[in-house]
């Protein structure tokens, strides 16, 4: 089997303030193979925040390790993080709060485009990550704010798409949003995913989102791992008693 | 007669849009109704309406029936004792409806003590026992205790105990679990399930999410912008819903919310 | 399937804010006041009744028809001297406002941005500076650099950077919290670009009213420190100064004293109300 993409090894972290000190991550392990997708799973306190921004390679771990095709991360190594970066993007939850509320949407679209120095026509490639999003290419002059929070958290999905990843992370990317909004944003994220052949790594407090879209399924409980595995196996089958108790928590509608 | 009724309800904002567009609907004694809707449909506000609570620059119109008497009509006193002694509310997010500053066992005397008069040590034991009613763990301590050293969870119980303090006729619920954990979501929804129930107080629960509002609902009225598109049973619009809008949300929460495998 | 682009979430709108008509009133009235002011410093530069050194006037007389404001103890043309007077106001408000800007915004943005000791250590000064009287820091440089504008300038200019470091501080921390700066880094946008493509953007308008208010209080703190003779030294007259002047013969030409207070008054409420009504305009419910 290949080498994964993304691979972290034993991650710990843990906060200290004055008073007191906070284990987000206790020794997580997970592995993001090419054009698999992987669901994060777990309550707050869980540590999946903590876990993301380690993965992403904006916070360091007080132990433990994340590779990046085989490398290890190294945040001050300019060119590795550029590679990186162009490889592995990010969507986050809250779409009010993810886009600069002075720029310009086709400016917020292709800033990676330019942080990353992308070569190419960067208005043509925003015209075309606008319209794969389902926006009209039109509205890449307006603000943000002139946005529905669905259509927000498009843009921010274009902004994500930009420089071809081949990892794409979501955290929590539809909690915010309506439910009608959100079928319509999976639907997206799943035929983006296998048109363009990413790997998707999604972190959720929410099993059925993630049963909908991860083949992978993480539980997460406190900075430890429960459980992990193929998530259709995990649901039908679960071994520990804290995802038996999260599955059962899952308000469910009759008849379905 | 129905307990509660609310009829061409309108809200408007200081220029002139409605915000609810004369929503209409009843609960019976001892029912449970849901209010289902996205953001921006009116749910939120129809409760505020109902309790007077709504910002201020916004007008409302129309009425609301408790038992009869017209709640919009009522002079400020008067609207002062039905609020918490016979319809009271629950909020989305604890951490905000209790007062920081004070400790839960004081919150709780406040309509204690305004609505039933009760002082001192007769407060303090009735507080204790409301405590125990939504099963919050180490009563005396949580009494003592100020709302940011609860949990989550705990929170939302000790605002459920300051909402019944004074055996409300109507509880209206606004979103009461959207904050939480799911596995504390489900402990919050059994909670009210069995307090309702043994209280005989009545339940309007408000949220987006509609499996959550069809654990605990019997009747459901579907908003959305504003009005009120449907007003039919849970058991009536999972089998086939009239209104375009309600079939739209019940697929999208159906393909949303399903576990891939049954158990 | 609804077709995607149809989708609507309704976000209620809030309510309209009727602060609207406020700012309007406030930013007009403003630039109304300071726009004179700035008129009158403008033709100072290539026109004034009379030369300012010229005495041929008559001692402290009243208005008239060849002295519009009347003529100092000296017999110098009041309106040369309020006109100059004028100029020296705005050069004192553009440069203060300038250095407290430049000053205040790095140290803002660096203690933003640094380690939390750093940032300890360099709000603990700025405090510190904010609470030391101006016109104390202004008589330590006066001693130091003789009195002049640049003494003057720099004294207020120092002060002034301390309340324009701690605004910058808290609104540069806030928005390097916020998820479009993580989602910045994770594009790749490094610190430089991050601080101009988004912390300078969001925090510009917050800033601009500060530096209004600021601009406003400087005037005055100039005119305090001229009238207490640490400002610029004759013959260049400054507002203060001519309030000083004209103390001890208040009785005999009360325009001399009133006309350079009209001026300063004129000038710190046109900066406030153009500095409110920028706020109101930006957040109607804030201003409430």
């Amino acid at each position: 089997m290949s080498e994964p993409i993304l691979r972290a090894t034993d991650l710990s972290r843990t906060f200290a303030t004055p008073t007191r000190s906070t284990t987000a991550l206790a020794g997580v392990s997970l592995a993001v193979p090419a054009r698999r997708s992987l669901g994060i799973v777990g309550e707050s306190g869980a540590g999946k925040s903590t876990l993301l921004r380690l993965l992403l390679g904006l916070d360091r771990p007080d132990s433990g390790t994340v590779h990046f095709r085989g490398e290890e991360l190294r945040p001050r190594d300019r060119a590795l993080m550029r590679r990186f970066r162009r490889e592995v993007q990010v969507v986050f939850q809250d779409p009010r709060s993810s886009l600069d509320p002075r720029m310009r949407v086709r400016d917020i679209v292709a800033e990676p485009l330019r942080s990353l120095r992308v070569p190419g026509d960067h208005r043509a490639r925003v015209a075309e990550l606008l319209a794969a999003v389902g926006l009209d290419p039109d509205m890449a002059e307006r603000y943000p704010a002139q946005f529905s929070g669905g259509q927000r958290q498009r843009i921010a999905i274009a902004r994500a798409l930009a420089p071809r990843p081949s990892v794409l992370i979501a955290d929590e990317p539809v909690s915010a949003l309506d439910v009608t909004v959100r079928q319509q944003i999976l639907a997206l994220l799943d035929r983006l995913r296998e048109e363009l052949g990413m790997s998707l790594v999604m972190v959720s407090h929410d099993m059925a989102v993630v049963g909908r879209l991860c083949e992978d399924v993480l539980i997460m409980r406190a900075g430890r791992q429960v459980e992990a595995g193929p998530t259709r196996e995990v649901f039908r089958d679960p071994q520990e008693a804290y995802t038996r108790e999260l599955l059962a928590a899952v308000p469910q509608l009759p008849g379905a | 007669m129905s307990l509660l009724e609310i009829r061409d309800l309108t809200v408007r904002t200081a220029d002139g849009r409605p915000v609810v567009d004369r929503a209409t609907w009843s609960l019976d004694a001892g029912g449970r109704l849901g209010i289902i809707g996205e953001s921006g449909s009116g749910k939120s506000l129809t409760a505020l309406a109902i309790l007077g609570l709504v910002p201020e620059g916004m007008t409302v119109t129309g009425q609301v029936l408790l038992d009869g008497v017209d709640l919009l009509t009522l002079p400020a006193r008067a609207l002062r004792r039905v609020r918490g002694a016979r319809v009271a509310m629950v909020f989305q997010e604890p951490l905000t409806a209790l007062d920081p500053l004070m400790t839960i066992g004081r919150q709780i005397a406040g309509p204690l003590r305004l609505h039933r008069g009760l002082r001192g040590a007769a407060a303090r034991a009735a507080a204790a026992e409301l405590c125990r009613l939504v099963q919050l763990p180490e009563v005396e301590r949580v009494l003592d205790s100020y709302p940011w050293q609860l949990s989550g969870g705990q929170r939302q119980r000790a605002g459920l105990a300051l909402a019944l303090a004074c055996e409300p006729d109507v509880l209206l619920a606004d979103e009461p679990t959207t904050a939480l954990d799911v596995t504390v979501q489900a402990e919050i929804l059994t909670l009210l399930d069995d307090v309702t129930r043994r209280t005989g107080c009545s339940l309007v629960f408000i949220s987006h999410d509609l499996p959550v509002v069809a654990q605990l609902a019997e009747d459901l009225a579907v908003m959305h912008d504003g009005a009120v598109v449907e007003h039919t049973t849970v058991a009536a619009a999972l089998a086939g819903a009239e209104h375009p809008y309600t079939r739209e949300l019940i697929a999208a929460a159906r393909a949303v919310s399903h576990l891939p495998e049954d158990r | 399937m609804t077709t995607e682009l149809s989708t609507v979430e309704q976000e209620p709108a809030a309510p309209r804010p009727s602060g609207q008509g406020r700012a309007a009133r406030s930013l007009t009235v403003g630039a109304v006041l300071v726009g004179l002011v700035l008129v009158v410093a403008l033709v100072s530069l290539v026109w004034t009744p009379y030369g300012l050194t010229d005495g041929s006037g008559p001692r402290l007389g009243g208005p008239s028809g060849e002295h519009w404001a009347g003529t100092d103890r000296l017999g110098r043309d009041l309106l040369t001297q309020l006109m100059l007077g004028a100029r020296a106001a705005v050069v004192v408000a553009v440069s203060t406002t300038l250095v407290a800007g430049a000053l205040g915004v790095t140290v803002g943005v660096v203690a933003a941005s640094a380690t939390r000791w750093l940032d300890t250590a360099l709000h603990t000064v700025v405090d510190l500076l904010i609470a030391f009287p101006t016109l104390l820091l202004a008589m330590l440089i006066v001693t130091v650099r003789g009195a002049s504008t640049a003494s003057v300038v720099a004294a207020i200019g120092i002060a002034g950077s301390a309340i324009i470091a701690r605004v910058t501080r808290v609104n540069a921390a806030r928005v390097l919290r916020e998820d479009y700066v993580t989602a910045a880094r994770a594009a790749g946008t490094g610190y430089w670009g991050i601080l101009v493509r988004h912390v300078l953007p969001n925090i510009a308008p917050t800033l601009l009213v500060q530096l209004m208010l600021l601009a406003g209080s400087a005037v005055l703190a100039e005119a305090s420190l001229s009238y207490l003779g640490l400002g610029a030294p004759p013959p260049d007259p400054t507002w203060g100064r001519m309030l000083r002047e004209a103390q001890s013969t208040i009785s005999a030409a009360p325009t001399s004293a009133i006309l350079p207070g009209v001026g300063i008054a004129a000038f710190v409420l046109g900066l406030n109300l153009l500095g409110d009504g920028i706020r109101e305009r930006r957040d109607p419910e804030l201003a409430r």
